[in-house]
């Protein structure tokens, strides 16, 4: 049997009512959009980082110690679960070229795990004494060939080796370095064979384990001492890409939820019109001799094709789009072998859950009328007797003029589709809130690293193995401030993460805010927290806390005194005088000084100059500022095509009304009024509970992205203001839009109308 | 003429309140293959729920119903929709045609619900309005709509036209027009057909007038000789 007339009829009432069907179209494509899209891109870095990580054979513990020889090795292949083991030597070293950039230096015992990943040139080759393996990101950066020779400079040696090879490592998928983003020119790792290290007896300082026992570490403990054990999911590099692999789903998961409750309530509210308009249409196919299943059947197509249609382009249309978006920003700041979107059959299931439930909504819209006899069908329905509501009995009412009580009346006989308007400003407005907040948050972040904290121009990194008497003597020269900043771990309710420690001397160099960015002071003879790391550790000012710094087994038990804000380095600051009185000495790592140094000094292996650094931020920012421009393009669409579509469906459905107010003699713009009124009631409505809505959705958002930065949310008035005076502005662009049609009302025929 | 129709002890009751209201109250008669039958009465009288009931677009609350020597009161809701697609034709005061489908497409609908397919031009050449097959309902007089709409009727090629004031909504010139086509079809086709209406002069064309008054019959008259359209005052 085929429905061919009902089908024709379908295209014609879809035709009718084209704005609504448009937005119930777009909003269902936007919801699979974004959702396949995002989710793709999440799936091919996902899978593309997996797969690297089995190719390199990526270890799954790292064990830090002085040095391990062969009888502490024993001790590992001792443990039966250990399935492959490997030594390096790990340390920093600086590059005889331009800038004298840091380059972390790999000596390698057998090449069997975590392995370099060649891209040009030749493999490692364990015999090979001669070559070095060298990051290709630093080698493009430094215009580095193969076949170049390098001179690299660590603990007062010096070695000159050839480049044999350009590639990547799986380690540094995200390279960590001094400064906050990764500059490829400033530091860069290189493997090399053990063979090559100048000195016989190579002191290996890490082993790389491979072991898929969990229960690792107690083993390890039971047979040697160490100074610290990082399991794979604490790797820096693993636990940075990882953050951001999950924010992205995070998003990807969150945002279509607007879209699909638009296009959903867009769809009931369409299809409750279109039924109950077309009550004497249905009685007579009833009549004809359609049974009511055929008829169900009928307006459940309406919905059913076009989010059908939808979700197919959604589902092509999304992985091929938003990952290509998104790879250039984060290929700059992360390091694959390759970028690449993947699928997941999810979408294809969400996409079915989609339909199903628009068909489970216009079913809804439809299956009163279907159940009706036919007979009642072909009469008007009898209108439910209207009794006057509470507020209609006030004195408020009574001095309302016709527009309020006419839109009140509007509004309460349309509950859906006011509902539906709303939502949809609601949706408008947590996506301008999440753009904007996210675009304060960057700039906040910006302005209060480089401009509350830090005051200081140069940041001389200290070679390693420079005495502390050359230390003293660089810092006076220069009028510089010692700083000391290692990795820590801090333990709390049964928590712990790893941090940072800062150990510095008060200064107006670095000077430490609060959460509102004000200038505080730290207490001399204190522990002082960081924020973000007392909310990770659930605890407060008062509280205690068990922490040490990596490479040293000790854990010290700690009060805290103070709690700071800072945005990029989390954990301690204490006083190298207080840092004394726990047993360690101040080590300091660095200098930082107001004076702009460009010249090599002796004990210095690099200089960080901060006006670039800020430079690179904004580099960094530009996958942020994407993210923020697609929200305020989707919050404007959003808005206009809803508004528009909604206005249309109240505009029809009154067109009668309207033309006998004009009749009587009520002008264009009068009318036009009402409508303007309804829509900005409506928009300030959803507006109210937009803004807080936005606020939690970024909140969530910046809690993502990781235990290093911290963004706090400065609920800025005038970024409110801003998005207020956008959703208003949006609602009265769209109401222009009506006064052409509302001036066209053709009285003569609007009044000649059936009763239909 | 073998009986198409009989009602018997037909009773339909609306419950309002605390009342029951009796649309239809203990209605009995017949009606015969091919007869041409006017129901008239004052309004209110049940006219048109004496029509839904025949029509089997509303269920008896008692009695029996029989078409065809079907007992379409025993139906459940799929075989009265299978009745009214092949037995029943329906004819409305308002034309009701559906607005977004062209007067050929509105006769056509009816191949969605039918195994035979059939040309909708040779039922619009029939009822003379062939050229305008591609207009929409709302590009045509009332009249036109009406007859499209009998049209429709036409193509299921049922035993039974059901009129609910056919010429309600028409001047009196466009209505002699319909009323002369149903007369034809219903001589020529042996269509039986029944039509509820205000208009009393046309009780001189038909075969049975059923009176109605309160929802009950008040009196059925019968006409021997029913007198030709052309014969009465119009």
């Amino acid at each position: 049997m085929v429905i061919f007339m009902l089908f024709k009829k379908m295209l014609r009432d879809m035709n009718e009512h084209k704005m609504q069907f448009i937005a119930i179209f777009l909003m269902s494509f936007l919801t699979i959009w974004i959702f396949s899209g995002v989710g793709s891109e999440v799936a091919g870095i996902q899978q593309t980082v997996n797969e690297y990580y089995d190719e390199t054979d990526m270890a799954d513990f790292w064990i830090y110690s002085e040095d391990w020889g062969n009888e502490s090795i024993n001790k590992i292949t001792e443990i039966s679960t250990t399935d492959e083991f490997e030594r390096q030597l790990v340390l920093r070293s600086t590059a005889n070229i331009t800038g004298n950039p840091t380059l972390t230096l790999h000596f390698i015992e057998k090449d069997k795990l975590s392995k370099y990943y060649p891209v040009e040139g030749e493999s490692i080759n364990i015999n090979d004494e001669d070559g070095i393996w060298l990051d290709k990101r630093f080698a493009d950066a430094h215009d580095i060939k193969i076949g170049d020779k390098l001179t690299v400079q660590f603990n007062g040696l010096s070695m000159e080796k050839t480049i044999k090879g350009l590639g990547y490592s799986p380690e540094y998928v995200y390279a960590q370095g001094d400064s906050l983003i990764p500059d490829f020119k400033l530091q860069g790792f290189a493997y090399l064979s053990y063979k090559s290290f100048p000195i016989e007896d190579i002191p290996y300082n890490v082993v790389l384990i491979k072991s898929d026992d969990t229960d690792y570490q107690s083993k390890l403990d039971d047979k040697i001492e160490y100074d610290t054990l990082i399991p794979f999911d604490d790797h820096v590099s693993v636990k940075q890409f990882q953050s951001e692999i999950d924010q992205h789903n995070m998003m990807g998961n969150l945002f279509p939820i607007i879209f699909v409750v638009v296009a959903l309530l867009t769809l009931l509210t369409t299809m409750t019109r279109i039924v109950n308009h077309q009550r004497t249409q249905v009685g007579t196919l009833k009549a004809l001799g359609f049974s009511n299943r055929s008829i169900t059947l009928h307006y459940i197509s309406y919905g059913f094709y076009l989010t059908l249609l939808g979700c197919i382009l959604g589902l092509i249309v999304g992985p091929n789009t938003l990952p290509y978006l998104f790879f250039p920003s984060m290929s700059s700041f992360y390091t694959l072998p390759d970028w690449h979107s993947g699928f997941d059959i999810k979408f294809v299931y969400v996409a079915l859950l989609m339909i199903l439930i628009s068909i489970m909504v216009t079913y809804l819209a439809a299956k009163n009328i279907s159940k009706e006899s036919p007979a009642s069908t072909l009469v008007p329905k009898v209108p439910k007797i209207k009794s006057k509501g509470l507020f209609e009995k006030t004195k408020f009412w009574k001095k309302m003029g016709f527009n309020g009580r006419w839109n009140y009346r509007d509004i309460k006989r349309n509950k859906i589709r006011s509902l539906v308007t709303v939502i949809s400003i609601i949706g408008c407005t947590l996506l301008l809130i999440s753009a904007l907040g996210m675009n304060d948050g960057m700039n906040d972040l910006k302005s209060w690293q480089y401009g509350d904290i830090c005051h200081y121009e140069s940041q001389l990194i200290i070679e390693d193995n420079t005495t502390i008497d050359q230390i003293n003597n660089i810092s006076a020269e220069v009028n510089g401030l010692q700083v000391m900043n290692q990795q820590i771990e801090i333990k709390s309710n049964n928590i712990t993460k790893t941090s940072s420690i800062m150990v510095y001397n008060k200064s107006d160099l670095i000077t430490p805010t609060d959460k509102n960015m004000k200038s505080m002071e730290l207490p001399e003879d204190g522990i002082s927290l960081t924020e973000k790391s007392a909310e990770l550790l659930g605890v407060e000012k008062g509280e205690s806390i068990e922490w040490h710094i990596y490479g040293d087994d000790k854990w010290i038990n700690s009060t805290i005194d103070e709690i700071y804000a800072d945005p990029t380095t989390q954990g301690i600051t204490i006083r190298p005088a207080k840092l004394e009185k726990f047993g360690y000495n101040f080590t300091p790592d660095m200098i930082v000084t107001k004076k702009n140094i460009n010249d090599k000094m002796e004990g210095i292996s690099t200089i960080n100059n901060f006006s670039d650094l800020q430079n690179t931020w904004d580099e960094l920012m530009g996958s942020s500022n994407l993210l923020i421009a697609i929200l305020v393009i989707f919050a404007i669409g959003l808005s206009v095509v809803m508004l528009y579509s909604l206005g249309i469906l109240a505009f029809t459905e009154v067109e009668r009304d309207l033309a006998t107010l004009k009749v009587i003699g009520f002008k264009t713009k009068a009318i036009r009024r009402l409508f303007l009124t309804q829509n900005i009631v409506l928009s300030v409505i959803g507006f109210i509970f937009g803004v807080p809505i936005g606020y939690y959705v970024l909140r969530i958002m910046m809690d993502s992205s990781g235990d290093t930065f911290y963004y706090p949310i400065n609920y800025n008035p005038i970024t409110i203001g801003l998005a207020f005076v956008f959703v208003i502005g949006l609602s009265v662009l769209v109401n222009l839009l009506f006064s052409r049609k509302i001036k066209d009302i053709d009285m003569v025929k609007s009044l000649k109308k059936g009763r239909d | 003429m073998s009986q198409l129709i009989k009602f018997e002890n037909v009773t339909k009751g609306y419950i309002t309140g605390n009342n029951i209201l009796k649309a239809a109250d203990n209605l009995n008669f017949v009606i015969d293959e091919g007869e041409f039958v006017i129901i008239v009465g004052p309004s209110g009288s049940g006219k048109s729920t004496l029509l839904n009931l025949l029509g089997g677009l509303d269920s008896v609350t008692s009695g029996k119903i029989s078409v065809n020597s079907q007992l379409i009161t025993d139906f459940n809701d799929n075989e009265l929709t299978n009745y009214r697609a092949k037995e029943v034709g329906f004819i409305f005061q308002f034309y009701n045609l559906i607005p977004n489908l062209t007067a050929l497409e509105n006769i056509e609908l009816i191949n969605d619900i039918s195994n035979n397919k059939i040309d909708g031009k040779k039922y619009l050449k029939e009822v003379g309005l062939l050229e305008h097959a591609e207009n929409f309902p709302s590009e045509l007089s009332g009249g036109e709509q009406q007859r499209i709409s009998i049209a429709r009727a036409l193509a299921k090629q049922p035993s039974l036209l059901l009129c609910d004031e056919p010429t309600g909504a028409l001047d009196s010139k466009t209505g002699y027009t319909i009323i002369k086509l149903l007369l034809e079809l219903c001589r020529n086709n042996k269509t039986t057909v029944v039509i509820v209406t205000h208009n009393i002069e046309l009780s001189k064309l038909a075969n049975k007038i059923i009176h109605l008054k309160n929802g009950q019959i008040e009196n059925i008259e019968v006409n021997i000789n029913p007198q030709s359209i052309d014969e009465i005052e119009w």
